[in-house]
């Protein structure tokens, strides 16, 4: 286990956003969080982060680095995609930020300045930039919204293949259940506010080799489609 | 998915082409109505000169004939650099303390607290009051122009530098924070990158106020410099003079605002570089 969430209590003026909320992620494992948009999900990893205090309640891991794809690019603009990936690491070769350019399918643009990208160019380079981190943790939060069909599928698989080389542990929050499916070891729905966990998935099926037509991720989809219609809501 | 990017990255290109295509048709449209413009200003001029004595209108052609004998003798050289010593001494000064006293007041509330009203009033008192001032403290030599100068620019660039604070993005604070920069990474990757459109526009506003006070200091208060050189033309009532040093003076002040605008936006120049060197 890398990460405890205890009891952990939040509220912004007085509305109550985590309740009592406790999780545990383990190393070498893709935890997806699903839940109804405005749920928390991403006041949960600004937490884990630590960009914000939790009101109460303990978080324990040890000493580790947490790299993060915001829901924005968050990108600067005054830097181009190649030294925005370079940045965030400075130890890190030419060649490898090179490489993680061009696994996000933005080679050629490594002199361009995010204002001169579209939005799910900049979403990539923002993804490049997390994985030339190199954090124990990478918590992603909905980091696929702008991206369209095709590209998102290709970019699951890109992950898939980076966790396999590197085997780290990924907090991924999605509303696309799609996502959830084809990645997560396990699959956490939330509650609507507070939230909580309302029920966990785990899929067996080895993510490396997922397909959505597969009858055992078939019913997790279902049961998840259920939930979310009954209780999730 | 190479397929794609390449497509893409033509697309761009194509983009590029015609963004620029339109541009420079913009910019010929522009540049046909100030020529103009300028043939329908100088026609008027040359008729109101026709009426009116050369000491009360000089014609274009006289004005143009004296600011080349003033550009042919050594005088222009001479009175631009003791002017420009004095405009850049002034506005130097003004972007030190300005931009010290917008940093304190951009980083603590406190500060600004106490300093905000304080630079506002400075800010509110009209030019002419510190030069009154000025000449009674320092004399009627250039001191008194280029403390005008500093004096009327700083609460300029404090303010501009203390705005551009209020408006650094936090999130960009944030990102910061998660990949761990140190506080030197964050004020020069994040704070001073945020910072630099705010004090860029506040140098170009200094720039052209400053050459209005260095002129108006000079008039009132120097017998050295391009003011004096006005405050000379006046006094031996050659109108022509004092149309010839203001086209100059319009023309310098109009050219170092450019010449600031231009020195101060890198990236074009940088991205080509880059490009270069990476591949």
């Amino acid at each position: 286990m890398i990460l405890k969430l205890d009891n952990v209590n939040k509220s912004f003026n007085d509305i109550d956003v985590l309740k009592d909320f406790s999780m545990k992620i383990y190393s070498k494992e893709i935890v997806c969080i699903v839940g109804p948009s405005g749920c928390g999900k991403s006041t949960l990893l600004n937490i884990i982060s630590g960009l914000i205090q939790p009101c109460s309640g303990k978080i324990k891991h040890g000493r580790f680095n947490i790299s993060y794809v915001f829901q924005e690019d968050r990108l600067l603009p005054w830097k181009n995609v190649y030294e925005n990936i370079r940045l965030v690491n400075k130890d890190s070769s030419r060649e490898k930020c090179m490489d993680f350019i061009s696994r996000v399918g933005l080679k050629g643009f490594e002199g361009y300045y995010p204002s001169e990208l579209s939005g799910g160019m900049r979403q990539r380079c923002s993804i490049a930039r997390a994985f030339n981190y190199e954090g124990d943790l990478l918590l992603m939060d909905e980091p696929f919204k702008s991206l369209d069909y095709q590209l998102r599928i290709d970019m699951i698989n890109y992950l898939l293949k980076l966790w396999d080389n590197t085997k780290k542990s990924i907090i991924f929050v999605t509303h696309e259940i799609d996502e959830a499916l084809m990645l997560g070891d396990r699959i956490l729905l939330l509650s609507t506010r507070p939230s909580k966990i309302y029920k966990e998935f785990i899929v067996q099926n080895d993510k490396m080799d997922r397909s959505l037509d597969d009858s055992s991720l078939m019913r997790i989809r279902n049961d998840i489609i259920h939930s979310f219609q009954h209780k999730g809501k | 998915m190479k397929d794609s990017t390449i497509k893409i990255s033509n697309d761009i290109a194509s983009f590029d082409k015609n963004n620029t295509l339109g541009e420079t048709l913009n910019q010929k449209n522009k540049r046909t109505g100030t020529i103009i413009l300028l043939c329908i200003t100088l026609i008027l001029w040359q008729g109101l000169s026709l009426i009116y004595s050369p000491i009360i209108l000089p014609s274009p052609v006289m004005t143009i004939k004296t600011l080349i004998s003033i550009i042919r003798s050594g005088l222009f050289y001479r009175e631009t650099l003791v002017t420009l010593g004095r405009l850049i001494s002034g506005i130097c000064g003004a972007v030190i303390i300005g931009s010290i006293l917008g940093i304190l007041m951009g980083s603590f509330f406190r500060i600004r607290r106490v300093f905000e009203p304080f630079v506002y009033f400075i800010q509110a008192t009209p030019p002419i009051l510190y030069m009154t001032l000025a000449m009674i403290w320092f004399g009627l030599d250039g001191q008194a122009t280029v403390f005008i100068i500093f004096i009327a620019s700083m609460p300029i660039i404090a303010v501009n530098v203390k705005e551009g604070f209020a408006n650094i993005d936090s999130k960009l604070i944030e990102m910061g924070k998660v990949f761990k920069f140190s506080r030197i990474q964050v004020m020069i990757d994040i704070i001073i990158p945020s910072l630099k459109s705010y004090f860029k526009s506040a140098l170009i506003i200094v720039m052209g106020f400053g050459w209005k006070l260095a002129v108006m200091g000079e008039v009132l208060s120097s017998s050295t410099g391009l003011g004096s050189q006005i405050t000379d033309a006046r006094m031996n009532i050659e109108t022509d003079k004092v149309f010839a040093w203001g086209i100059i003076i319009i023309f310098l002040c109009f050219l170092s605002q450019k010449i600031v605008a231009s020195t101060m936006d890198f990236k074009r120049i940088r991205r080509k570089n880059y490009d270069t060197e990476i591949r």
